[in-house]
């Protein structure tokens, strides 16, 4: 009869299916599921690796790792519970006996666990573990970051060195046998030794850092202001010799502070508003548009693609023109964007790069910010006015100063950098970085210029506050008004001063910046005593001879 | 009534086939069992005892069922079926229900599953049915009888079992009636239910239907049905399908297969797959597969002993487990042929029906061929109840063997 046929031949074909797919299974792929079940009944036990300190330039602890005993079981050897669990005071296990290894308690006082060890208990471990610890607590937190549980970095240093920090994680790979029994494998390449991290060496100088958190917090204090920022730099190297930012935090316990706190401003971006102009002065003498003798127009507004530019003060004009040196003593609006008119948008843009803004750094922090600036086709027309006194542009502090060393090395600009020096621990590799020297933003002749220019802001103008006893200094004020959703915030500024010390032979390029400050808004009041504090401190504290020749002095 | 000249024709292929995969249960119960019982400090051999008993007692009611002449069944059978009904609404409002969906009913030491009764009741309900009336008997009362165990088992609920139940109903009403345009009007709206998530696929769909139907010369009015079936089909579930919103989709998908797993393949499947994967051609021997000893497939002992057989026998052990199954359809099947009468033909067709559908779903279910639906293998899973009613089963078709036609002297 046909229609048993018919049932047959359905079983047919379902059972061919079923074994055309265990033929796929068991024959073709058979390594990719032995493969699976391989991988399943591996255990992969992590030994952590010792992660490596990070110093100041004078080998100052800055971040530690200090031992501690962690305690674990071979199940099957270990017997005497009641023991051990009276000695550290909890219960303790159960314990898998098929396992070789388990967990009984970590990072515990070592001298507890020698205790512990003393007594001899069969089948009991101990294993030298590290904890991180930040024997400084709030200082230089934000730079150095912290780690996380595992003792992996999260933030700050700890975060972008963690390749050299951290090391090489051992691991002891156990197999399990049919009935569950574990194996310690004995293949090499199941057994590997943790490899400890590196040391690394800052390029921070604690002394000066000390001196630079000081002032801040200081000024933040006293003007109230929401946050604050302080960064030293040696201008011929670009090592960093502080950084610092208020408030911070303490990194043994950083999960108590606001996130907001754990991070450098230094890498983020802000209109920069009148430190901008010795940029702009720079482009304009390095460009020949103008010279030290140029008269500048002296204007309460100027009107440009519709746009009316104002000054940020009332001035006290002593004549129909003004010298480039008065605009930058006086912080003029309309005499730098005349400046910057008569460069034009394509070579103030050039200026602009040379001195480095619109590329990052490179300084080695996550996170660093490339700025904002804007090619000149995609400039509105009042652009080329505003970016003169430092809007519509953005840029971080880093690149303040990297351009600011442009001006005290004679044109040539270097990087600033971080890590002075990246060593193992057994002391076999050494990596050590010195000065980088970029481009040259402008001539020598530019530069030397622009050094008396800087020097008449602080002996004539806005950067009065900032004169040194001993030191000659250049530098300059600004007072930004912070840029939010939809246009300028009223009644929030970003108060700064840059500067140079000592001119005569710059060591140190400096920059602070108060975000918010309250009462007063200027930055040469907020933020100028503050600069001439820690630069004057900081070059007595390096012994850089003085070069203000004292009227005293004089034979 | 017992005449052992009866025996000489019984059918000894059969009766050698349910041997050897008993024989394979018991190894395999030991194996997905013993280590994991003993680790756990139980008795290591109370499942392999439990099964032994099970066997015994299976082989028991296989013997009453094979001297039993089968045609008395026909007169049982609408008390049998009631006797079902109740046992399954028993189990359902008084049943405990243990590891997902199929209920159990304890009676003092003792306890079963009232679904796995049903199966064989329903091929006898059916068997006698049809035999009663045979081809005039009605499509539409045949699926009202299907329709209340249906409904129970499915409202456990257990998709698997009422699948099997439906695949019964199926392939009794296809072998009694012997029409094609049957079987056309049954499946093809199955395949429209298919095509029709894609409409351009469904339109094709029709368009070579209404060919092979005008060639295949179809009378006009079978044709005309066949096609309105199609198309009410197919715009129903798109209406439905439509005026759904996405969570009540998925809402309806997880509850006609509480085991799926929306997120992809689950668990059960991935780790089941691997271990017969793993297997290879030859397996890694008895009480050695890694995958099964370490229990990394839940509850492997009962639906997914099939993936012990895989990893410890390899591809070998499968494709005999696989030739088993299919020798005793096919003796079934010849059973069915050579019986003494259509009740018996229908019987052995049902019970074939039933044991392959059984295998294939299971085996597909391990291998990661068909969705998870909880079934046992045949013969092979633990499990009291199935294995009792297979048993009882394969006595029912020696029953009919031994009183084929030949015998007629």
């Amino acid at each position: 009869m046909k229609r048993d046929r018919i049932i047959l031949a359905v079983f047919f074909i379902l059972a061919s299916m079923i074994f055309i797919r265990l033929f796929e299974m068991q024959v073709i792929h058979y390594k990719f599921y032995r493969g699976k079940a391989e991988r399943q009944r591996k255990r992969i036990i992590n030994l952590a690796a010792d992660r490596g300190d990070i110093l100041d330039r004078n080998g100052r602890i800055l971040a530690t790792s200090i031992d501690t005993t962690s305690i674990y079981v071979n199940p099957r050897e270990f017997t005497n519970v009641k023991e051990l669990s009276a000695l550290l005071k909890e219960a303790v296990g159960p314990f898998d006996k098929k396992k070789l290894f388990a967990w009984v308690k970590r990072k515990i006082d070592p001298s507890l666990g020698r205790i512990i060890e003393e007594k001899k208990l069969k089948g009991v471990y101990f294993l030298n573990e590290k904890k991180r610890v930040y024997p400084k607590g709030h200082f230089a937190s934000q730079l150095i970051g912290f780690v996380g549980i595992d003792n992996e970095g999260l933030s700050g240093i700890e975060l972008s060195c963690d390749r050299y920090l951290k090391g090489v994680e051992g691991r002891i790979v156990t197999e399990s046998d049919p009935m569950g029994y574990e194996l310690l494998s004995v293949k090499d390449k199941n057994v590997l030794e943790a490899a400890p991290g590196s040391n690394l060496t800052l390029t921070i100088d604690e002394t000066i850092q000390y001196y630079a958190e000081r002032e801040i917090e200081k000024a933040v204090k006293n003007y109230n202001a929401v946050s604050g920022l302080a960064l030293v730099m040696d201008a011929k190297t670009g090592e960093i010799l502080a950084l610092a930012g208020k408030p911070d935090f303490d990194p043994n316990e950083y999960s108590k502070f606001d996130p907001m706190r754990w991070k450098s401003s230094v890498i983020d971006a802000y209109e920069p508003g009148s430190t901008f102009k010795v940029i702009t002065a720079a482009a304009g003498l390095d460009e020949g548009v103008i010279n030290l003798e140029t008269k500048l127009n002296a204007l309460d507004s100027l009107t440009i693609g519709g746009k009316v530019i104002k000054n940020s003060h009332d001035i006290n004009w002593k004549g129909k023109f003004i010298s480039v040196s008065w605009m930058l003593e006086q912080s003029i609006n309309t005499g730098a964007a005349q400046i910057s008119i008569k460069l034009g948008p394509d070579k103030f843009y050039k200026k602009i790069k040379d001195f480095g803004f619109g590329e990052p750094t490179l300084i080695g922090l996550q996170g660093e910010s490339r700025g904002l600036l804007r090619e000149p086709k995609d400039w509105y027309k009042p652009d080329i006015a505003m970016i003169a006194f430092g809007q519509s542009i953005a840029v971080t502090p880093l690149q303040m100063v990297s351009a600011f060393s442009g001006i005290a090395n004679d044109g040539k600009r270097v990087r600033p950098f971080l890590i002075k020096k990246i060593e193992s621990q057994d002391l076999s590799t050494l990596k050590t970085f010195t000065a980088e020297e970029l481009n040259r933003a402008i001539s020598k002749k530019t530069a030397q210029d622009m050094i008396k220019l800087l020097e008449n802001v602080v002996l004539l103008g806005s950067g009065r506050k900032t004169k040194m006893s001993d030191y000659r200094v250049g530098g300059k004020t600004g007072t930004a008004q912070k840029a939010g959703q939809g246009g300028y915030l009223k009644g929030r500024y970003i108060a700064s001063f840059i500067g140079i010390a000592p001119l005569s032979d710059p060591k140190l390029i400096a920059m602070v910046i108060v975000n918010e400050p309250r009462g007063c808004i200027w930055g040469e009041t907020v933020a100028g005593p503050t600069f001439k504090n820690i630069v004057e401190a900081s070059l007595r504290y390096l012994n850089v001879p003085p070069d203000m020749v004292k009227s005293a002095n004089k034979p | 009534m017992i005449n052992f000249r009866m025996l000489r024709v019984a059918d000894r292929s059969l009766f050698y086939s349910v041997c050897v995969l008993l024989l394979i249960s018991i190894l395999m119960i030991a194996s997905t069992t013993y280590f994991s019982e003993l680790k756990a400090g139980k008795d290591a051999f109370l499942f392999i005892k439990k099964q032994l008993g099970s066997i015994t007692v299976g082989f028991i009611l296989m013997g009453i069922f094979s001297f039993i002449d089968y045609k008395r069944l026909k007169d049982f059978a609408p008390f049998l079926f009631v006797l079902t009904i109740l046992l399954l609404l028993a189990g359902h409002f008084l049943g405990v229900s243990s590891m997902g969906a199929q209920r159990w009913i304890m009676l003092g030491p003792f306890s079963f599953q009232p679904s796995e009764i049903a199966k064989i009741v329903m091929i006898i309900t059916l068997a006698a049915y049809f035999d009663k009336i045979k081809e005039k008997s009605s499509i539409i009362i045949s699926l009202l009888i299907t329709a209340l165990p249906f409904l129970i088992v499915f409202k456990q609920p257990d998709l698997g079992t009422s699948i099997i139940i439906a695949a019964l109903t199926l392939g009794m009403l296809i072998y009694t009636k012997n029409s094609p345009i049957l079987v056309v009007m049954i499946f093809t709206p199955l395949l429209s239910v298919l095509f029709r998530q894609n409409i351009y696929l469904w339109l094709l769909y029709l368009l070579v239907l209404w060919a092979f139907l005008y060639f295949s010369r179809v009378e006009i009015f079978d044709m005309a049905m066949i096609m309105a079936i199609n198309l009410a089909v197919g715009i129903a579930l798109s209406i439905f399908w439509g005026m759904m919103k996405e969570y009540q989709r998925m809402r309806i998908l997880t509850f006609l297969n509480p085991g799926l797993d929306p997120r992809g393949m689950g668990y059960h499947t991935l780790q089941s797959m691997i271990a017969v994967g793993a297997g290879g051609i030859f397996g890694k021997g008895l009480f050695h597969g890694t995958q099964t000893q370490l229990q990394f497939i839940p509850i492997q002992h009962s639906d997914f002993i099939f993936s012990a057989i895989g990893e410890e026998f390899g591809l070998i052990g499968s494709v005999i487990v696989l030739s088993l199954f299919f020798n005793i359809i096919w003796r079934a099947i010849v059973i069915s042929q050579e019986a003494e009468d259509f009740f018996g033909s229908l019987l052995a067709v049902g019970i074939a029906v039933l044991i392959g559908f059984h295998a294939f779903v299971n085996i597909g279910m391990t291998i990661g061929l068909l969705p998870v639906v909880g079934i046992p293998l045949p013969f092979v899973s633990y499990g009291g109840t199935s294995l009792i009613v297979n048993m009882a089963a394969i006595g029912i078709l020696e029953s009919i063997a031994m009183r084929r036609q030949r015998l007629i002297f």
